[in-house]
């Protein structure tokens, strides 16, 4: 009889499977950034290469260094540091100097080593890890005298060397939001939804973020609920307590945060009237920092802001929100 | 009536590989030596044999005896020599009393004539009738039919359902019986009508099979039953998802369809009771589907109960790969893979498949990383990503009470989406049985 021919195998059922691995969705995320990084690059030059080398290899030097502590299986192949990296070189300030290499690759160090896998691990940490680092290194290197004090030592025992090569091409204009708020003059709203020329990497090009965004909603690896809700609740609030709707709509990191930031599986609420009400959540912070806050150490962080106080509030939304269950309610 | 197509949200589109025996005609296989027809072939307990090792028993002959109230009788495939009466394999993992005959050569030709008119019948009748001929579900559960016939005392069954919609892969028996025997189907659906006392009947099938819907548009005579198709989608032949699709109603939770006044039958089990009622024939044989890419030759073939898979398997050619196989039975979802082929097909037996092994796409668990693919997909609406890391953790009070582990069909969508390749179908089936057990120690405690 031939069907001894094939070794046959026992396993439990199912026996399908769709063939969607975590990598292969992080490969998806990655063909969604690319448009937005191959137009910063254009836009802002060679130094936005430069920045994501050193946040990539911070995040991937995290995961290996958080991994072996914990004495569990590092896994760059999945593609999760990675992203973490690019995500994070993305929502820097693009105008990288020599001295901050260092403190770029902290950030994406504390990105993947402290807020994924020491905060919870992969898929339990609380909060976003590109967002937490963006806030980290928004407090500039004053923050690192208290938390890692020998990477500025690092980088100061390097400065007198570095300040003697060309000081990286510093093409970066001003952000719009910061040329906004000193009273320049505010760039052509067309060349901030195709090409502009400020800002962090993410936001060079608006369309280009939509493009990545809409990639993923097709996808299906994430919903509209969250960036629609979040960026329509926060257009509302822009209407209401601004002159410039439109300009706060594409400026800053508002569409970036919404597609790619404020989705992020791990951090985000699970039920879809959850996910509508944390886009709004994050919407009303966005627009209470943006109006209402001047300083601008908080203004450029305002959407790391508003998300990250958001993902601190994912676990209540998703039990406050969970759906009913087939044949919890009778429905006649 | 409306159909809300939405109702449940799994869009998973599924490979169907339906193709490979959707055109194949329903044939008869040559008759194996023996037969190794288990006592309990059904939901509820097993039947006390009526024959003895060393008797001449005739084609559908009456060999086992139903006990209590849950429990269906069981029938000579063939007529032959009882050989032995003992344990043996039925599933993986399970054993039964099985009788085993001896197949004679010459067999007579049994069941072609009409013995009665239905018409004549009464609702009692025909449940009786349904009773002697050890009819049971055939789409895979093989719970006993007069007992969804008859619901409990201030229950009544408004709606008949019968189900076509053959969700899984590969499968295409009721496909094939509802092109093939669609006149019978629409006959034995008006039997269910008069013996259920429901006042109308609904025969659906998916939309993927639009020749039996015309087929059977043209045979229906009867003005209280409706020909329909509901959306191609997983699991969409569950019980519980037809009544949504096509009613728009739920089952409550922990419910059975007749607290809805429904009765859902399936689309062998209608044929089935036909031919009991016309031809006085007990259900002795059905068809299944032999298919998948490794088999030689697909097929779907009217098999006698009892018939050991191996002889199926060989009869349809074998296996042709030399890769590692998985063989099903049931479908690619939610099928059983086996490795001992002395199996019998039982009365629930609804496909045979050969599947490449490579089709599970195997690899490391990974963390949930809370993509919500599971969820978005599950067709009851609960929660399998955290009903995962729950079992994961231990914390299987949680997974009961909090996340609704037992309102699991385990229809196996969750598994198949998951990213990080969690079994969490096959962690849900385990600590299903687990927290049974569990419950049953701490009532056992509290009673002493």
């Amino acid at each position: 009889m031939n069907i001894d021919r094939s070794p046959i195998k026992t396993s439990p059922a199912p026996h399908f499977h769709s063939g969607v691995t975590i990598s292969s969705a992080m490969k998806d995320l990655f063909i969604a950034l690319l448009p937005v990084t191959l137009i910063s690059i254009f836009m802002l030059g060679a130094q936005v290469l430069l920045l994501l080398a050193t946040t990539i290899t911070g995040a991937l030097l995290g995961e290996v260094v958080a991994r072996k502590y914990r004495g569990e299986e590092v896994t760059l192949y999945d593609g999760t540091a990675l992203i973490s990296g690019i995500l994070l070189g993305l929502i820097l300030p693009p105008t990288v100097w020599w001295a901050m290499i260092p403190l770029y690759t902290f950030g994406g160090f504390f990105a993947t080593a402290i807020v994924r896998d020491a905060l919870g691990g992969l898929g339990r940490n609380r909060f976003n890890p590109a967002l937490s680092a963006r806030i980290l290194l928004l407090f500039g290197r004053s923050s690192l005298v208290y938390l890692a004090p020998f990477i500025l030592e690092i980088s100061e025992a390097f400065e007198p060397y570095l300040h003697q090569l060309e000081v990286l091409d510093l093409v970066s204009a001003a952000t719009p939001l910061y040329a906004a708020s000193e009273g320049l003059a505010i760039p052509e709203l067309s060349s901030m939804l195709f090409a502009y020329q400020g800002g962090s990497p993410a936001e060079t090009s608006a369309l280009a973020v939509l493009a990545g965004g809409i990639y993923l909603i097709i996808r299906g690896h994430i919903k509209p609920h969250i960036p629609v809700s979040m960026i329509s609740t926060f257009f509302i609030l822009a209407l209401i307590f601004s002159a410039q709707p439109f300009f706060h709509l594409l400026g800053g990191g508002l569409l970036f945060g919404a597609f790619f930031m404020a989705t992020d599986w791990v951090t985000c609420p699970l039920t879809r009237k959850g996910q509508i009400l944390f886009g709004i959540g994050i919407g009303i912070l966005l627009a209470f920092f943006r109006f209402f806050v001047a300083d601008l150490w908080v203004s450029p962080g305002g959407v790391a802001f508003s998300i990250v106080i958001m993902n601190g509030f994912v676990p209540y939304i998703d039990r406050f929100t969970a759906r009913p269950k087939y044949g919890q309610q009778r429905r006649d | 009536m409306k159909i809300d197509r939405d109702m449940f949200p799994g869009v998973i589109k599924l490979p169907y590989f339906k193709i490979l025996t959707s055109e194949k005609k329903i044939s008869r296989l040559d008759q194996p030596e023996r037969v190794t027809v288990s006592l309990k072939q059904h939901i509820g307990e097993p039947c006390t044999p009526l024959v003895e090792v060393g008797d001449r028993v005739e084609l559908g002959q009456k060999i086992g005896e139903p006990e209590g109230d849950v429990s269906a009788a069981v029938h000579a495939p063939y007529s032959g020599e009882v050989l032995d009466i003992k344990k043996h394999p039925i599933d993986v993992g399970e054993e039964a009393d099985c009788v085993i005959i001896k197949v004679a050569e010459e067999q007579p030709d049994k069941f072609t004539e009409q013995v009665r008119d239905p018409e004549e019948l009464t609702a009692e009748e025909i449940i009786e009738i349904v009773q002697q001929s050890g009819i049971v579900g055939m789409g895979g559960a093989a719970f006993p039919t007069p007992v969804k016939l008859q619901p409990p005392k201030g229950k009544t069954i408004e709606t008949v359902l019968v189900n076509g919609a053959e969700c899984e892969p590969y499968l295409t028996v009721d496909h094939r019986l509802m092109l093939e025997k669609a006149e019978e189907l629409i006959e034995g659906t008006k039997l269910l009508l008069k013996a259920s006392g429901a006042e109308e009947a609904m025969i659906y099938t998916e939309d993927n099979k639009l020749d039996a819907l015309k087929i059977m548009e043209e045979a229906n005579d009867d003005p209280r039953i409706c020909v329909d198709t509901v959306p191609t989608k997983y699991p969409q032949g569950s019980e519980k998802m037809l009544i949504q699709a096509a009613l728009n109603k739920q089952v409550p939770s922990g419910g059975l369809p007749f607290d809805i006044g429904v009765l859902v039958q399936n689309i062998g089990t209608t044929i089935a009771i036909y031919e009991a009622v016309v031809y006085d024939k007990p259900l002795i044989e059905r068809v299944i589907t032999v298919s998948g890419q490794n088999i030689a030759e697909p097929g779907n073939h009217m098999i006698p109960i009892g018939t050991p898979v191996s002889h199926v398997l060989e009869q349809c050619g074998g296996i042709k790969s030399d890769n590692s196989t998985l063989v099903l039975n049931g479908g690619p979802m939610m099928g059983v893979a086996m490795d001992d082929f002395s199996i019998p097909v039982m009365k629930g037996t609804i496909g045979l498949l050969a599947i490449p092994a490579s089709m599970e796409k195997t690899k490391k668990m990974r963390p949930c990383v809370r993509c919500n693919k599971c969820n978005e997909a599950c067709p009851v609406l609960i929660y399998p990503s955290y009903l995962s890391v729950c079992i994961e953790e231990g914390r299987l009070e949680e997974a009961a009470e909090v996340w609704d582990i037992f309102d699991c069909i385990e229809c196996g969508i969750c598994s198949y989406v998951c990213m990080s390749h969690r079994p969490i179908a096959q962690q849900i089936r385990e600590a299903k049985q687990q927290i049974k057990v569990i419950r049953e120690q701490a009532a056992e405690g509290g009673n002493n």
